[in-house]
């Protein structure tokens, strides 16, 4: 393990406001002693974009776990603004999730299926500190899926009656809804069809640029990350390898687990000529 | 369909697929619709789509397994001198494992898991190696060409003490243990780590080309069809868009769809000086 040499910068955040995400000493030790993450330091700031990438059990998605307060093994500090991620109690974590939010890989089983998706962002937008009500309400529901590029006619549709890339987009419209400074992905993009796949993160980059939220986004695949994200921790085997602007670290990667990554990369020919 | 004549140089397929149809209960609308194609011997024919393509049902057919669910069939598989009709499933079993093969998406599903890994691979084997040494000895070989050590305890292990990418490799061994006409790899690489994808590839692409099998790749790639593919078919809701030389296709797609998946993902060049800014459609 190539350990401290590949950090051309120390990871926390450039900028210089307050981070919106910050972790100080976060490890994870399983019950038994099993390490799943070395204590590490990370810093997002506000309307960033950072990446987390590594292998299967490289220790991403238990970091991001952590970072969204959902691994119960955490020592260490994680702050999502001013508030303290690792308190459990009920208050702070609705007063988190205005702050913080998460979208899974496999929205199939992110929304309840019982559920229309107007309940569904109902639910979500009254987490605000001041929701809107009545026809308000129903006209912010609406504005949601519309940012998100869905018709509001499939509010009232129930999860299994969507495409799984509409489930995703409503995954996010939801996660959008408390108006949070910080949205976690997690392999937010793998489950679906190429097409898909590439609709999703396009339309993460645009709802950043549009609502300056952060995203922290996991994933094993280094082209979709270098699109999406400005900056790159690499993790093996449970510990940070590797950190910097992301171009920087694709095209000069130090750490030999983001050799790896890159070497596993396969692309399709660049551009198919005009015209058959 | 714009179709592409194959490479007038092409030795006879080591498989073909004709007029291949599915339909399955419920639904009117066929889950394949006119299926034809070739594999060659020594090459990889890559079938090209997003879920509901009907890519994963034409590997099925390919190999007499599709399910009960099945309930409009047509058209018939040509394997060497055999020609099987694809409705009729009990045509292709004794020829599992022997003409045909194949591997799956999930590893650690297509192991049995209560057997030891050196049995499973002895099991497989058809033929030829008669007694125990033999046996043992042809077990040990299946193991280095997918480039395991058959050590005793590697022999001894059950599927769970393997990792995906291993679980694979054994896989492949058992599906080329009797140098089958044709291999139906499913997605073989979709459940594993990036980093194990490519020795999985290269592994399925040499030993094909050794052993002179045809391998139809279910894929829904574009990246692994560039680089491993000999020849591809673009399939949306059953139907054939697009097929031919990958290396011209993906030059000069036909179809719009086949251009819309090549441009689907935004892929940076990381050999290239850094972009700023990009799109954000």
């Amino acid at each position: 393990m190539s350990g401290s040499e590949g950090h051309r910068r120390p990871c926390p955040a450039p900028a210089a406001s307050p981070p919106v995400l910050e972790a100080r000493a976060l490890a994870v030790t399983y019950p038994g002693g099993k390490e799943g993450l070395a204590p590490l330091d990370l810093a997002v700031a506000p309307g960033e974009r950072l990446g987390i990438v590594g292998e299967s059990g490289s220790g991403k998605s238990t970091l991001v776990r952590a970072l969204a307060g959902l691994e119960p093994h955490a020592r260490g500090e994680v702050r999502a603004g001013t508030l303290p991620v690792l308190d459990h109690r009920r208050e702070s974590r609705r007063a988190r999730a205005r702050h913080l939010q998460m979208i899974f890989q496999d929205p199939y089983h992110s929304l309840n299926p019982r559920h229309s998706v107007r309940r569904i962002l109902r639910e979500a937008i009254a987490v605000r500190e001041d929701p809107p009500r009545g026809d308000a309400l129903e006209a912010e529901a609406a504005d949601l899926l519309r940012s998100v590029r869905l018709d509001p006619a499939l509010l009232h549709r129930k999860p299994h009656a969507l495409s799984g890339g509409q489930r995703q987009r409503v995954s996010i419209a939801r996660a959008l809804a408390p108006q949070p400074a910080v949205l976690l992905c997690d392999e937010a993009v793998s489950a679906l069809d190429v097409s898909t796949q590439g609709a999703i993160v396009r339309l993460l980059r645009a709802l950043h640029e549009e609502r300056g939220v952060a995203l922290v986004f996991v994933s094993h695949d280094l082209p979709l990350v270098e699109y999406l994200c400005t900056r790159l921790i690499v993790l093996d085997h449970g510990k940070l390898v590797e950190s910097g602007p992301t171009a920087e670290v694709c095209r000069q990667p130090r750490a030999e687990a983001t050799r790896r990554l890159l070497r596993s990369v396969l692309l399709p020919p660049a551009e198919p000529v005009d015209g058959p | 369909m714009p179709a592409r004549p194959p490479s007038s140089d092409a030795p006879s397929p080591a498989a073909r697929l004709e007029g291949l149809g599915v339909t399955y209960e419920d639904t009117a609308t066929p889950a394949l619709d006119g299926l034809s194609l070739a594999v060659h011997p020594g090459e990889i024919h890559a079938l090209v789509g997003e879920s509901g393509s009907g890519k994963s049902t034409a590997g099925l057919a390919a190999i007499g397994l599709l399910p009960g669910e099945a309930v409009r069939v047509e058209g018939r598989v040509l394997l060497g001198d055999e020609v099987l009709p694809a409705d009729a499933p009990e045509r292709f079993a004794p020829l599992r494992g022997r003409k045909v093969a194949m591997v799956f998406q999930e590893p650690g599903t297509a192991l049995h898991p209560a057997m030891r890994i050196g049995s499973q691979i002895a099991e497989a084997i058809h033929g030829g190696a008669r007694g125990r040494a033999a046996r043992r000895d042809r077990v040990a070989g299946l193991l280095r060409s997918v480039q395991l050590e058959p050590t005793p305890r590697l022999l001894r292990s059950f599927p769970h003490h393997l990792s995906g990418g291993m679980q694979q490799r054994v896989l492949i061994a058992m599906a080329m243990a009797n140098q089958p006409l044709l291999l139906v790899a499913d997605e073989p690489t979709t459940a594993l780590d990036p980093t194990t994808q490519r020795d999985i590839l290269d592994l399925i692409r040499d030993l094909a080309r050794r052993e002179r099998t045809g391998v139809l790749l279910v894929t829904h790639d574009l990246g692994i069809v560039h680089h491993y593919a000999d020849e591809l078919t673009v399939l949306r809701g059953g139907r054939t868009l697009e097929q031919g030389r990958t290396e011209e296709v993906l030059r000069a797609p036909a179809h719009p769809y086949t251009r819309e998946l090549l441009a689907a993902l935004p892929r940076p060049d990381f050999t290239a000086a850094p972009v700023a800014g990009g799109d954000s459609a």
